[in-house]
């Protein structure tokens, strides 16, 4: 403190001193000023001079006018009147103001001036006559009177100026004292400065010294206050990560923790807990009543209201039991929680809450995967089966059920032409409609592929399921909707009831062979299941077994019926015939194996020898005489039929000209792109191509555009039914109109009397067929036939009715 | 001195037969001729044209042709502002080639004083030969006075200057 004021004290001198620097530099200023005004008071007019000069000019014109006269004088009259001019001059000069002022101030110079002018005047005329010693006198009787004034004049103003410019040189002596002792008091003021500056100097040295004292002391404190708050720090850094420890551990757990003491009030809880319940910091602080807090929890709804208040009732019954550890599992819609409950020691509990809703779910989701299609998400074969099991064991107590099974009719046709993802979409659309059509305790399983199941409870009788089976039906015939396409598909179904004693796989098996029954029976039917069924199926097994040994034994034979130009009579080619000689059974008729071979794809090697036996055998007839082989649709499917007619062709060395190969509707049915494609290509070998069966079927007229088929062949039921049907003619004569307007030739099947023979040839048939003619006949008897020339129809054709059977026997007779 | 007329004029004759004798006559040389008037003004000293013996003597006409320039300003012996015009004294000096520091100006009344060339060029300075558009008679400072632009700077306006203000010129030497 004592050095602070030290310090002041030093200032007060430092300011006095600055002050007097101040009051000094200003002074100089007034000082230098003031030097300049005497200098220039110095440097002013010579007045002493001017009045000098005016008495000389005056003497010189005075001695110049006195010496005018006398003898040698070189004064000339020019001399004069310059002398007197310049005299003139001065006293123009002598008359300013300043000069008069100072005359003023000497009474006797009062005057001088004007007297000086009124001489000068009174002389000017007088000066140019000045030839006469007189004249000369005169003038200078006038100027000798001034003589005195003008040296009075001078020497007052010599007196005046030397009195003028002694008071200023004493002046100028006082301002330079005074400079010189400014001078020195700065000089002194200087030194007092400095040395005070120095005193400062010192004594901020002295107290910067004492500072620096204290600093080092407070630095030693502050070092002690340091260590000692390290230590301090440390001890708490450690309960810091203790307690950092622990909330890690308490939150990184994976289940919700919750601490309640003996009074119930929470003492601890972790972020897993506070999420569970949608509860937060705040709600859960410690000391909050353990029922409050879950009623919170209740109206936050992250739970639902009924599990978490079941949760909080089961807590307060296994607490107030005072059991040991206990557990149990809360279920509410979709959440399940599972609670573990540990009593402490002190009292209160601990419990843990682990949601295990996903693992419910993801349980549940297992189940669903195993028992269902994940196409169509319909229940799979396994839960059928469970469900059939059940079914079976309520039967005992007399509630009756039925097992539908179908499957869609020409699904695997559908699916070869709009894609595997169109047909996955169609039996997606097809399980919705099936679920539509039950009940809600019946069910429907996707066995595989386009096979579904039914299991239809708790009926009444046949007449439940019939009812149900039409309705599916129903459903499975509406068009469907698919990429953009209009699909249109049917089912047809089988069903068998449920009978005391019945076993699943015999009720299943029961339903296949309805089923079976209802596709023979033209398919989007349904059928029950009958015992007669079980022999039928058994007659197809083994014929179809049968069928596969058919070929390798030779049982099959082809037999030729021929075709005849029913204008001329004339033959013009054979059809051929396929007949099964079964060892046991006798002939088989085409109709009764042709499906079966189709179903098992017999068809295709048993297809192939007819093409390869018709044509071995038409080479051996006559020339002109050509051959009809019908492909069924199935060999246009999975094999190269092109490639399998000509290597026939080839193997054999028959002109393909004579060969004719017949397809029915069918055939064009489905995949049609890809048939037509190969009927062009064999039209392009030379064969010719014809439509059979027309007007069964599908009966489209649109087939006819659609290839430019060489014939079609009208079906024998239009024929067989003209003297019965007036519209079978109608029919016949539109067919044929609009076949020959596309260039085709028709065929008449099954032409049997004179009296059809004439209306198909009147509506423009070109050809005929039927038992008219003659029956089919083997090769052997076709080729006597033919050397015997017997086919020849002319006469026939002339309309002798009646005798038409003459030739039969003629061939007859040669066979 | 008091110089008289004939003195001028016995100088005039010798100069002018000096130089037609002597037939040193540059061309680069500007030939100042004898005055035909009443000479009004002697230079003498260092210069290098001359017209009679080592000096160059003008009439008022000759010494006006060199060229005229005109200050307007107070002095301490006019009330009010008065135009002097007359010939600047570098136009003057320059003529007659002088090469001297000094110019010594002489009165008719035998008054004279030292003027530093350099002020010539420094403040314009003037032989003037009119007052107010009129010549001036020995009787008011003529016929020649040297004139400072006294207006135009305030360190004009002390005794130095005012000492060289010398009038009733009719001598000038250059030193």
């Amino acid at each position: 403190m004592t050095r602070g004021a030290h310090l002041s004290r030093l200032k007060r001198p430092l300011f006095a001193v600055l002050a007097l620097f101040t009051g000094a530099a200003l002074y100089t200023a007034y000082l230098t000023i003031e030097q300049e005004h005497a200098m220039r008071r110095l440097a002013r007019y010579d007045d002493a001079f001017d009045a000098g000069q005016g008495a000389i000019e005056f003497m010189r014109l005075q001695a110049a006018v006195a010496a005018l006269p006398l003898p040698g004088t070189t004064v000339t009259q020019d001399e004069i009147a310059l002398r007197y001019a310049i005299l003139q001059n001065r006293l123009k000069v002598l008359n300013r103001p300043s000069f008069r002022q100072f005359l003023d101030q000497y009474p006797g110079l009062v005057g001088t001036l004007d007297n000086l002018a009124a001489v000068l005047a009174r002389i000017g005329p007088k000066l140019n006559r000045l030839d006469t010693a007189d004249a000369v006198a005169t003038v200078v009787a006038e100027l000798t009177p001034l003589d005195a004034q003008l040296t009075r004049m001078s020497s007052f103003a010599s007196n005046y100026v030397g009195d003028h410019i002694a008071a200023d040189q004493e002046r100028l002596s006082a301002l330079h004292w005074a400079s010189t002792v400014l001078f020195i008091a700065l000089f002194i003021c200087g030194l007092a400065l400095i040395a005070l500056l120095l005193r400062q100097n010192r004594s901020v040295r002295v107290a910067h010294d004492g500072l620096r004292t204290l600093t080092h002391s407070l630095s030693a404190t502050t070092e002690e206050l340091s260590i000692a708050h390290q230590a301090a720090e440390s001890a708490n850094r450690q309960l810091e990560m203790q307690n950092a420890h622990f909330h890690a551990a308490l939150n990184n757990m994976l289940h919700g923790l919750c601490m309640v003491d003996a009074a119930n009030r929470l003492i601890v809880c972790n972020t897993q807990f506070l999420e569970l319940f949608g509860l937060t910091a705040n709600d859960a602080f410690p000391g909050v009543a353990i029922d409050a807090l879950f009623a919170t929890a209740t109206e936050r709804a992250a739970q639902p209201r009924r599990l978490v208040e079941r949760i909080r009732d089961e807590e307060r019954r296994l607490t107030a039991a005072r059991r040991g550890g206990s557990s149990f599992t809360a279920e509410e819609d979709d959440r399940a929680l599972e609670i573990a409950l540990v009593p402490m020691q002190a009292g209160g509990w601990v419990a843990t809450y682990e949601d295990i809703s996903e693992r419910r779910r993801i349980e549940a989701q297992i189940a669903h995967v195993a028992h269902h299609d994940s196409l169509s998400g319909l229940p799979n074969r396994v839960l059928f089966g469970l469900r059939l099991d059940d079914a079976l064991i309520r039967l005992r107590e007399g509630r009756r059920f039925g097992v539908l099974l179908l499957d869609l009719d020409h699904f695997k046709d559908i699916n070869d032409t709009i894609g595997h993802a169109g047909g996955d979409t169609l039996l997606q659309l097809s399980a919705q409609r099936l679920r539509a059509c039950l009940r809600e305790q019946d069910l429907v399983s996707r066995l595989g592929g386009d096979e579904f199941a039914i299991l239809q409870t708790d009926i009444a009788g046949p007449e439940d399921s019939a009812s149900l089976a039409e309705r599916v039906v129903d459903a499975l015939s509406q068009p469907f909707e698919i990429e953009g396409r209009r699909v249109t598909i049917g089912t047809s179904i089988g069903i068998a009831l449920a009978e005391p004693g019945t076993t699943a796989s015999m009720l299943l098996r029961n339903a296949d062979m309805a089923l079976y029954r209802a596709k023979a029976d033209g398919r989007s039917v349904f059928r029950f299941f009958e015992a007669e069924m079980g022999r039928e199926m058994h007659a197809r097994t083994t014929i179809a077994n049968d069928l596969r040994d058919a070929l390798a034994r030779e049982q099959f034979e082809l037999h030729y019926q021929p075709i005849v130009d029913i204008r001329t009579g004339r033959l013009v080619q054979f059809e051929a015939l396929l007949r099964w000689r079964h060892p046991e059974l006798g002939m088989i008729s085409p109709a009764r194996f042709i499906p079966i071979a189709e179903d098992t794809r017999m068809i295709v090697p048993i297809g192939e020898w007819v093409l390869w036996r018709a044509c071995e055998d038409a080479r051996a007839w006559s020339d002109g005489v050509r051959v009809a082989v019908n492909l069924s649709p199935r060999q246009f499917r999975g094999t190269n039929i092109v490639a399998a007619v000509r290597k026939v062709l080839g193997q054999v060395g028959l002109e393909p000209r004579r060969l004719e190969l017949e397809i029915t509707e069918t055939a064009l049915l489905h995949d049609s792109d890809g048939v037509l494609s190969s009927l062009h290509d064999l039209r392009a070998l030379g064969i010719s191509v014809a439509l059979d069966d027309f007007g069964t079927g599908y009966s489209s007229l649109s087939y006819l555009r659609r290839f430019p088929f060489d014939k079609v062949k009208v079906d024998q039921s239009f024929v067989r039914d003209l003297g019965l049907r007036s519209d079978s003619l109608a029919i016949i004569h539109s067919v044929v109109g609009l076949a020959t307007r596309l260039g085709m030739a028709t065929t008449a099947e099954g032409v049997e009397t004179q009296e059809q023979l004439e209306l198909v040839r009147e509506a423009g048939c070109t050809l005929g067929q039927g038992y008219f003619f003659d029956r089919p006949r083997t090769q052997h008897e076709v080729c006597a036939a033919l050397a015997a020339d017997s086919y020849c129809f002319g006469e026939r054709l002339t309309g002798r009715s009646g005798t038409g059977r003459g030739t039969l026997t003629v061939v007859r007779a040669v066979e | 001195m008091p110089i008289t007329r004939r003195d001028t004029l016995g100088a005039l004759v010798a100069s002018f037969s000096l130089a037609a004798g002597s037939g040193i006559v540059r061309a680069a040389t500007p030939v100042l001729p004898l005055p035909k008037g009443k000479p009004v003004l002697v230079v003498s000293g260092r210069i290098t044209v001359t017209n009679l013996g080592k000096t160059a003597v003008f009439d008022m006409p000759t010494l006006e042709a060199l060229g005229l320039a005109s200050i307007t300003t107070g002095t301490p012996w006019d009330q009010g502002k008065v135009t002097f015009t007359g010939v600047p004294l570098t136009t003057l000096l320059g003529f007659l080639g002088a090469n001297g520091t000094t110019l010594v100006a002489s009165a008719l009344n035998d008054y004279s004083a030292e003027l530093p060339i350099s002020d010539f060029a420094k403040y314009h300075t003037l032989l003037a030969t009119r007052r107010n558009g009129q010549y001036m008679p020995v009787s008011d400072k003529g016929p020649l006075f040297i004139v400072y632009p006294f207006d135009s700077d305030p360190d004009l306006r002390q005794q130095t200057y005012y000492g060289r203000s010398v009038w009733q010129i009719n001598k000038l030497t250059v030193q």
